[in-house]
């Protein structure tokens, strides 16, 4: 239905633009054509006040206002056409300044541009600032005001300023329409650029700014034949009054965009980079034009050295903003080199650790059942000749299985250490702890005893105590091991620290502590082996602690 | 309160092979008369309430989600019912599962290991000693508690001869001066002098109870010593 309707007004759209431009070649005579000019330009205005009245009492907050401002805005401007429309269709007046008209035109600026600016204040997030958003809104806002500030001076602002003009009052009212169609295309032209505004209002504000600027087209053609006293405007040069009223209608038309159609946030609209320059390039065309013609203006001759200064400075600074992004992406492919590298050895981790179970299950467990099979069997065989054989096997098969009842607590243990889940971290690791053959004290401030952190926090604090503690226990003759579990600022302190030997710079990136850093890295944790000055080593992680939902913490109580 | 000679008594365990087979193992046994078998907790409770029986075997995991309902169970069983003895049959060799269970008191309450089924008469000894109050923790568990302490070299434990660690270890599995007497084939005299001379070493106040000796000891013995790393 979208696409439909979509079709349906870029159709209308163009149908216009058609009937304009052959209405300007005055097929029916003059007459005719201006009847068809003032027509179109009349329902043009009137089309666009009906839908903004009408589809603002669908909204509440921003989006009704600045619909109803622009409505009302067109309201006015309408008016002033119908004035306009009296004195061309039956005054017989061609270019008619000062005028009643000029009043109506002149109060759409002043609904617009209020509008332009609740528009943008219509957002339902902020919008987040990139680096050096104040350097680059500086920059950017000198290119765009200056450039079109060249191009108004030049087409109307300029010829007025230096007119002749019978009296003051036309002067001022011939000047007052380049003065506000500037304001009103820089705030657009800003607002889009600088992303002032909600995206799902993309579509409003960017149809809203491109009816502006129709309006400014044919407002500088306007002015500038008011300035050299010509008799009256030809209906092609009015094209931007009919379209500029279209569009303005299509932009109280349009609905915000739904958030799902929106596109993604991070994706970036390149137009948006290139836009400011637009009136750059627009200057320049003008400058090639003049150059061509052999008329360069005194004020292009003392404004373009300024704007070549601005361009430069803008250019120098993409500079600098290319270096870092540069910097950056290099770093972001190291990061990610990285994240692959340590993924592949979780994964192949994980591999090796099934691989371990599994072959203690094949060949521990199941083989302990297989023997104590025989056993039964064998007991079975002498049951009825020698009783007392029986019972002596029944004994061993008795034992076999506390044995292997013992092989499989410590095989679920190794797996996952039920008391991790059932009692919470401090409690797991106490009796990891207790186990150890040499002593192990275990510290905990306060805040940490008794606390429930989120599965995945309190499993890696574990397994990193636990590695950390089994390589002590391997490789650093230690007599003494000091565990500390802390809680500061949301980050759980792990740390392992022994009186042993102290780690060969060598081993200090080898396999064994290169899991544990992987381990702690899946938790967006840090990790670090220091050596310590009186010898021994420690190990040390911060990780980031999330508190448990209250199901968790229900069982830890 | 004199021990029951026969005990009737309630088994609840989710594994259905494992509450029937523990139960011909008891019935043979000829001292104890099983009253029901159960498969959650809230069977359990209700059962008691009907039955009132001399004392209930729990598995420490039950539904709903199998973790330690049996726990819960038993202490709900104590504070109601203070006449009923509670075992708790773990798979966990944790001495925390053990703490949790006898952080609200120790009497009338025991923490064995499920394989303890296999050893029928350690089995019923436990079931007599909460049907009369006191309370039994399974050895593995004082093992690791005293071996956490004798690791390390200034512990008091390190002052006690091997015949009172011997004797400290039975304590903190909850048996009385005879059991401890005849376990060790010494005589019950002996043995209190010994009681004596490890609360002693220990810094420990005389108990006047069982359980309360009991307690002392675990709370003793869950402390880890104090080490001198900084």
């Amino acid at each position: 239905v979208a696409v439909r309707r979509n079709s349906a007004t870029i159709g209308l759209a163009a149908v216009v633009a058609v009937l304009v431009v052959v209405n300007g070649f005055e097929p029916f005579g003059q007459r005719a054509a201006s009847w068809v000019d003032n027509l179109l330009q009349l329902s043009a205005g009137v089309t666009a006040a009906v839908c903004g009245f009408a589809v603002a009492r669908r909204y509440n907050g921003p989006q009704r206002w600045w619909r109803l401002l622009t409505a009302v805005g067109m309201t006015c401007w309408s008016g002033g056409q119908v004035m306009w429309s009296w004195y061309q269709l039956f005054d017989n007046r061609g270019l008619p300044s000062p005028s009643l008209a000029d009043v109506g035109y002149l109060l759409l600026p002043v609904f617009v541009l209020p509008a332009l600016l609740v528009l943008a204040t219509a957002r339902a997030e902020p919008s987040p600032r990139t680096a050096h958003f104040g350097t680059a809104v500086v920059l950017d806002g000198l290119v765009v005001t200056g450039s079109l500030f060249i191009l108004a001076w030049e087409v109307a602002l300029g010829r007025v300023v230096h007119a002749h003009l019978p009296d003051a009052l036309t002067w001022a009212v011939a000047i007052a329409y380049p003065i506000t169609d500037l304001i009103m295309v820089t705030v657009a032209v800003l607002l889009v650029v600088f992303d002032r505004f909600d995206r799902r209002n993309q579509a409003n504000l960017l149809l809203l700014a491109l009816g502006v600027v129709a309006l400014a087209c044919s407002d500088s053609i306007f002015v500038y034949l008011v300035s050299i006293g010509a008799e009256s405007m030809k209906p092609l040069a009015d094209a931007g009054f009919v379209l500029g009223p279209l569009l303005i209608g299509y932009a109280l038309l349009a609905m915000p965009a739904e958030r799902s159609k929106a596109r993604h946030p991070d994706s970036v609209d390149w137009w948006k980079f290139v836009l400011p320059y637009l009136p750059v390039m627009a200057v320049g065309g003008l400058f090639t034009v003049q150059l061509l013609s052999g008329g360069i203006s005194t004020t292009m001759k003392s404004v373009l050295p300024l704007t070549i200064a601005v361009v430069v400075l803008a250019a120098a600074y993409s500079v600098r903003v290319s270096v870092e992004l540069t910097a950056r992406l290099t770093q972001t492919q190291h990061q990610a080199g990285e994240l692959a590298a340590s993924r592949t050895r979780i994964v192949q981790a994980q591999v090796t650790e099934r691989r371990r179970i599994e072959h203690h299950l094949h060949d521990g467990i199941q083989q302990d059942l297989v023997a104590l099979l025989a056993k039964l069997r064998l007991a079975r065989n002498t049951l009825s000749s020698n009783a007392d054989r029986t019972g002596a096997v029944l004994t061993e098969a008795q034992d076999d299985v506390y044995r292997v009842i013992d092989e499989l607590r410590e095989l679920a243990h190794g797996i996952h250490p039920a008391e991790l889940t059932d009692q919470g971290l401090v409690a797991a690791v106490r009796s990891r702890a207790r186990r150890a053959p040499i002593s192990v004290a275990v510290h905990t401030e306060a805040p940490v005893d008794g606390r429930r952190f989120t599965a995945d926090i309190e499993e890696s604090a574990f397994y990193l105590i636990s590695e950390a503690l089994t390589n002590v226990l391997k490789h650093a003759r230690a007599t003494q091991v000091s565990i500390r579990l802390s809680l500061a600022d949301g980050t759980l302190i792990v740390e392992v620290a022994d009186d042993g030997i102290g780690i060969p710079l060598a081993c200090r990136e080898g396999s064994g502590l290169t899991g544990l850093r992987d381990r702690v890295a899946a938790t967006s944790g840090t990790f670090e082996v220091i050596n310590n000055a009186k010898g021994g080593t420690t190990v040390r992680a911060q990780l980031p602690a999330q508190e448990a939902t209250s199901d968790a913490s229900a069982r830890a109580s | 309160m004199p021990a029951r000679e026969h005990l009737r008594i309630l088994i609840a365990d989710d594994h259905y092979l494992v509450r029937e087979g523990t139960r011909r193992l008891l019935e043979d046994s000829g001292h104890v008369t099983v009253l029901a078998t159960l498969g959650t907790p809230d069977e359990l409770l209700t059962a008691v309430e009907h039955e009132q029986p001399d004392a209930v075997i729990v598995d420490i995991r039950m539904p709903p989600s199998h973790h330690t309902e049996g726990i819960t169970a038993a202490q709900t069983i104590r504070s109601r019912y203070p006449d009923i003895g509670v075992v708790v049959l773990s798979q966990h060799a944790n001495e925390h599962y053990a703490f949790a269970l006898f952080q609200h008191g120790t009497s009338g309450l025991a923490y064995l290991l499920k394989e303890r089924i296999g050893d029928l008469d350690e089995l019923i000894r436990a079931l007599r000693g909460v049907t009369a109050g006191r309370s039994v923790i399974d050895p593995r568990i004082v093992e690791v508690l005293l071996h956490a302490h004798t690791r390390t070299t200034d512990s008091p434990l390190a002052q006690l001869t091997p015949r009172e660690l011997d004797v400290l270890r039975l304590m903190a599995e909850g048996k009385n001066n005879h059991a401890i007497a005849r376990t060790l084939t010494l005589s019950a005299s002996t043995i209190e002098k010994h009681v004596n001379s490890t609360f002693a070493k220990l810094g420990l106040a005389e108990q006047p109870g069982l359980h309360h000796r009991v307690t002392a000891v675990l709370t003793y013995l869950r402390h880890d010593p104090p080490t001198n790393d900084q």
